[in-house]
């Protein structure tokens, strides 16, 4: 195998916006070691946010290209993955514009920041595309190492401490079960690394224990990465003891990189038992949805009940996830991408206010509608987004995810989905509560010595700009949903492995459904009685 | 059998009960050092398994990797903090000692049947192959190319992140920031901590 | 694109509020909801009353995967409400004090609400009504919560959380009725002539009448209607009762009985059960109150029973009596809430056993008080006045069908008699004391409201015709679509009385 015919065989092009976030990975860090840190803090910030919309730039260019594996079956750029990846480069952007003023007012180096958020980028948008287990894992690892890292970037502050070897200690052992399982898949495929080449070897055996025991490892490894409950333990103290803006990566981008390695490891390794991992998904959904919902109500703290709101969040996910069908998987990538600008946009509004009065209590931001209407509005939009209020986008989010779950007939999910948004909506209008209906003589010591605004301090800017980003996304997202959704579906719909999870499913329906456009409902024995 | 099978299986018994009792050692020694020295032990032990199983460069490369840089790594991180902490006993500790013994126990008996269970599927490339040090660089530049270079990412990230964390920070930056109106030291989120709930 | 109007306006003039200075606020409002008003009476006046299909259609594709698209429409049953919806959010602007706090937030939020309330009205699609109905939610929530009196918080939370469960139900049987017709849209027209069984129509429709009963609401689910009620200001509680509550009746009329005529049907003997155990409910509990504000509350629910069981009898006369009360008790309940309101502004209290003697025409508030004595007598359906006609409407298209509910219903009007005689006996009659008669002067501005609305009353209380001939059409055709076993069910009824 000469060099000339190994380089064609590649494919390299796929993995250009990866390369892109790279290159710029290390333009900003050997720019920040050549010229200094103080003078790089000026212009790094913007040159990684120019790589990220170049990456993205280049995703877009890529999803008329017709999809090939390359580097000989390691890296799959076909159009799910592109919007994965897209997801992922999007919201390490936002990210990035909300912690320039963060990194600056703890007086920390803003450039070795961004290379370990970026180095986490580049794991994330590899495990998106991953096909092959070596990637996967050395691409997750990617992601875990510098998300450990992030977590820990506040030395000093004990919390911060607590929660990067808390994160450190349940990720390693996440990550150790994870690769155990995938030994596991190796094993038992007869040395197959490849997803699709393992698929086929599983296909012929019954070696059904042994890939239960995989599965049920593999499945424990990415909702730790995912957050389902009952794998959410380290969630809350993590995110309250990490600076603000990880949080905001973590419970987005890394969220979403955790989504895609489930779609592709589960669906496209494990169709032998897809009724198996639906049911697994299931009970995570379940759980998560409830307990993430529920125990927000009961917390003081702004970024802790996020944390477990975003456990709920990626409970509703999981309903498009584990009905299986294409819609199911559509609304949930779409739901992830209304979720990546909702979220995000309560975090910059999050930190604005933590850096303007260096606090993140609940109670603290009574009265907050005198002093600041900007953050009021950004935030109680942002908020309602999340609980599903329209006409904003995570209305029109959970109504694809309902609806494609209804479609399906998980009836059962989709009803505890409308209840624990009911919940939902409780305590995200509390904070709006706090900050509109609190009166003149009622507000908080902080709000009341809130300082006057002021956008011109290095990084404000940018900040600035990434809540009305988002926030504006929020607004019309949902309203302007259709192209998104034809985006997503398209990407949905040219995947085959996501069309032989449904056939293999097919068989269950026992009765022909009236309606033959419909996907065959999930749950079959309500269905005999429905029809 | 021939002799080779013979003395493979042996061996194999041999090297399997030394990473048991090392294992057992590095969990059940109260004296933090032993149970480091211990560890040496099962990695060691581990690369003599990785020798039987044709796999010189890898075996080679846990002695090196494992015993001779994290292992070492490990002793002097106890070295270098060597603080003596008496622990109150736990009360009731029997119990989460019995519980995870018996989820341990659950465990093993699970993958046991399991590994007994299935028939495991024979590699196709039976015959041992010259070099593995060949075979793996070819690996590592053709259809591994993409993961070995991510490895080096994943290593450049990991160095920047041990740099920022080792570093003693006062010699750069000032001492303060300003968080809100005010002061506020470097390097701790801006969020006060909570009030400890009376 | 006049429908569009009637929503975008006063929404796209909610956030143009915002530029507004703050003297003009209530200008600016007040010439917004007066555009809507007047083209709202617009509509009206183009409106072919012969015609009982949906007019003024708009239909624009919007996200066809989800099966919602933007599609508008108005009939006889929804145009007299939109209509309320534009004058009672006019009044409820005029009368909201001017030393309104946030007035910005307070204009901004009542006009969305009104878009949001016409735009659910005029949606000819499930999902699109769903939307709309969701809508005014949170603006409610916080109309109430910032503006309202004692208890505002827990009454607005309570309102918002019954609320929005309502939504859920609602929203669980339109997805369940367009997953079983196995349609890809939720347009109505394709979900009108639905074939399910009967028995999936029923469980579809009990999520119907619970989701929407919620928001009526009918006895049992009205907990939290008197604390809501009582703690919004006297502008909101028009809008609440007055409105929002027609939401409920409406998607009742609208989703239960246009969709599910069958299984309306088979329910209708429980519906007029429900009915009359909520007017006989309503009407005794509120004879047992002390609180004036708290009184006209609870004779909300008892009104909204006519409503149903004028929907439950399911004969022409019913309905256009049902529709027709509808409209009469928007507008009776927003008067006897602006009343009270003014009379707690003036006064100082809500309590019965404290005022007395109102109708003193020196030192009392006379007007107020004649004014309150004419929304009395229109509520309990004193003939003249618009509340007698629908009130008659509904009792004698229901008798023939259901004669003993209808029958205690009418002991229910008779109740309502006895509480307004005994609120009107206690606050505008007797003995004025005069240690505490020294109110505020009644300005002229003040009475524009009450005057407006009374005028109305009494109107179409001597010129029916205008009050139910917008429905007449619609309601007949409502009545010819009904499968033919629930006519003979109810002609044989009828015949056997005879």
């Amino acid at each position: 195998m000469d060099v000339a015919n190994l380089a064609s065989q590649l494919n390299a092009g796929a993995i250009l916006p990866e390369g892109a976030v790279i290159l710029t990975l290390m333009v900003v860090l050997i720019g920040e070691l050549a010229l200094g840190r103080a003078s790089a803090a000026r212009w790094t910030p913007y040159v990684a946010i120019a790589g990220l919309l170049l990456s993205v730039g280049l995703l877009c260019l890529q999803w008329d290209l017709t999809p090939t594996l390359s580097f000989l079956g390691s890296f799959n750029a076909d159009k799910l993955s592109i919007v994965l990846r897209s997801i992922i480069a999007l919201s390490t952007l936002v990210t990035i514009l909300m912690s320039i003023r963060y990194v600056e007012q703890a007086g920390s180096s803003i450039g070795e920041f961004m290379t370990i958020l970026l180095s986490a980028t580049v794991g994330g948008m590899f495990l998106c595309g991953a096909e092959e287990l070596t990637m996967i894992f050395v691409s997750l690892e990617t992601l875990s190492i510098a998300s450990y890292l992030l977590t820990g970037y506040m030395k000093r502050d004990p919390r911060s401490n607590e929660a990067a070897l808390k994160y450190l200690l349940i990720g390693a052992a996440s990550s150790a079960v994870f690769l155990y399982g995938l030994s596991l898949l190796y094993g038992l495929s007869g040395g197959e690394t490849h997803l699709s080449a393992i698929a086929n070897a599983l296909a012929q055996g019954t070696n059904h224990l042994g890939l239960l025991i995989a599965l049920v490892f593999v499945i424990a490894g990415i909702s730790f990465k995912i957050a389902a409950v009952p794998f959410h333990q380290w969630t809350p103290d993590v995110y309250e003891g990490a600076p603000t803006p990880v949080v905001a990566f973590l419970s987005v981008g890394s969220k979403a990189a955790g989504f895609a390695l489930a779609i592709r490891l589960l669906t496209q390794a494990f169709p032998a038992v897809v009724e198996q991992w639906q049911f697994i998904f299931t009970a995570l959904a379940i759980l998560s949805m409830v307990l993430g919902n529920v125990v927000a109500i009961a917390q003081t703290s702004m970024k802790r009940m996020l944390a477990y709101s975003s456990i709920g969040q990626a409970g509703f996910v999981m309903i498009g996830f584990v009905i299986g069908t294409e819609a199911g998987y559509a609304s949930m990538i779409f739901y992830l991408l209304i979720y990546l600008f909702m979220n995000l946009g309560a975090f910059t509004c999050i930190i604005l206010f933590a850096l303007r009065t260096g606090t993140d209590q609940i109670s603290e931001y009574a009265g907050l509608y005198q002093k600041d209407p900007l953050l009021t509005l950004a935030l109680s939009l942002c908020l309602l987004s999340l609980g599903g209020i329209p006409p904003l986008a995570g209305f029109f989010g959970k109504i694809y995810l309902f609806w494609a779950g209804w479609q399906a007939g998980a009836y059962g999910l989709v009803i505890l989905g409308l209840v624990t948004s009911v919940i939902s909506i409780y305590y995200y209008i509390r904070v709006v509560k706090m900050m509109v209906v609190k009166e003149p003589q009622e507000m908080s010591d902080v709000v009341l010595n809130y300082p006057a605004i002021n956008w011109t301090p290095l990084g404000m800017r940018p900040l600035q700009v990434g809540l009305f980003v988002t926030l504006i996304a929020t607004s019309i997202a949902g309203i302007l949903s259709n192209p998104l959704f034809t985006l997503v579906n398209n990407a949905v719909v040219e995947v085959p492995h996501l069309q032989t999870a449904n056939a293999a499913k097919t068989p269950m329906a026992i009765l022909p459904t009236t309606t033959p456009e419909l996907p065959a409902p999930l749950v079959s024995n309500s269905d005999s009685t429905a029809l | 059998m021939t002799l080779a099978d013979g003395v493979q299986l042996v061996s194999t018994l041999i090297l399997a009960a030394m990473v048991i009792g090392a294992a057992l050692g590095v969990v059940l020694f109260d004296n933090i050092v032993y149970s480091a020295f211990t560890l040496g032990g099962v990695f060691i032990s581990i690369a003599g398994l990785y020798i039987l199983m044709n796999a010189d460069f890898v075996s080679a490369a846990q002695v090196l990797i494992y015993v001779g840089a994290v292992n070492v790594l490990i002793l002097f991180a106890i070295m270098l903090v060597n603080k003596q902490e008496v622990y109150s006993p736990v009360p009731r500790r029997w119990i989460r000692k019995l519980s995870a013994a018996l989820v341990s126990a659950g465990l093993f008996g699970l993958l046991t049947v399991m590994l007994l269970q299935t028939e495991w599927l024979p590699n196709a490339a039976q015959t041992a192959p010259d070099s593995t040090v060949i075979l793996i660089g070819e690996h590592f530049f053709s259809d591994y190319l993409l993961p070995f270079e991510l490895a080096s990412i994943l290593l450049l990230m990991a160095l920047v992140g041990a740099v920022v964390i080792a570093r003693r920070e006062s010699i750069v930056g000032e001492d303060t920031a300003i968080v809100g109106e005010q002061p506020a030291p470097v390097l701790e989120l801006p969020e006060r901590p909570r009030e400890p709930v009376a | 694109m006049i429908l569009s109007t009637l929503i975008w306006f006063p929404i796209l003039g909610a956030i143009a509020l915002a530029l507004v200075p703050s003297r003009y606020l209530k200008w600016a409002a007040l010439i917004l909801s007066g555009s809507i008003l007047l083209g709202s009476l617009w509509i009206a006046y183009q409106f072919d009353i012969t015609q009982p299909l949906i007019q003024f259609r708009e239909d624009l594709p919007w996200l066809a995967t989800l099966g919602l698209n933007y599609q508008l429409g108005v009939d006889g049953l929804s145009l007299p409400l939109i209509i309320l919806n534009t004058l009672l959010t006019w009044i409820a602007i005029y009368s909201s004090p001017e030393a309104t706090e946030r007035p910005r937030l307070f204009y901004g939020l009542v006009l969305l609400i009104s878009g949001a309330v016409s735009g659910a009205f005029l949606a000819q699609n499930l999902l699109l009504f769903f939307l709309f109905y969701e809508i005014e939610l949170v603006p409610f929530y916080l109309l109430i919560a910032i503006w309202g009196s004692e208890k505002k918080s827990y009454a607005a939370m309570k309102f918002l959380l019954y609320t929005a469960v309502s939504g859920a139900l609602i929203f669980v049987a339109f997805v369940g009725l367009v997953w079983l017709q196995g349609a890809d849209s939720f347009a109505y027209t394709a979900l009108a002539g639905n074939t399910l069984p009967l028995w999936q129509q029923l469980i579809l429709l009990a999520f119907v009448l619970i989701g929407f009963g919620i928001k009526i609401p009918l006895v049992p689910l009205h907990t939290w209607l008197p604390d809501t009620y009582v703690a919004a200001s006297a502008p909101i509680a028009m809008l609440l009762g007055g409105v929002l509550a027609k939401l409920g009746t409406y998607g009742i009329f609208r989703f239960g009985l246009g969709l599910f005529p069958e299984a309306w049907g088979t329910l209708a003997p429980g519906l007029a059960t429900w009915a009359t155990v909520s007017v006989l409910y309503g009407a005794t509990v509120a004879i047992a109150q002390k609180d004036i504000k708290r009184m006209v509350a609870y004779s909300s629910v008892g009104h909204m029973g006519y409503i149903l069981l004028g929907g439950a009898a399911l004969t022409e006369l019913s309905l256009v009596g049902a529709v027709a009360q509808m409209f009469a008790h928007g507008l009776i309940l927003a008067i006897l809430f602006h009343l009270v309101g003014m009379v707690e502004a003036k006064v100082g209290t809500r309590e019965l056993d404290v005022l007395n003697g109102l109708m003193n025409p020196l030192r009392g508030l006379p007007l107020v008080s004649a004014l309150l004595v004419l929304g009395g007598m229109a509520s309990a359906g004193i003939p003249g006045l618009v509340g007698f006609v629908s009130e008659f409407l509904v009792f004698q298209g229901s008798y023939a069908v259901f004669p003993l509910q209808t029958l205690l219903c009418v002991v229910g009007t008779g109740l309502t008699a006895v509480y307004f005689v005994i609120l009107l006996n206690r606050t505008c009659f007797g003995k004025l004391d005069n240690a505490i008669a020294d109110f505020p002067k009644v300005e002229w501005r003040e009475r524009v409201p009450a005057l407006i609305l009374s005028l109305t009353i009494l109107f179409l209380g001597l010129q029916p015709t205008w009050l139910v001939r917008w429905s007449e059409a619609s309601t007949h055709a409502m009545v010819a679509v009904l499968p033919p076993v629930t006519q003979v069910t109810t002609l044989a009824q009828v015949l056997d009385r005879e």
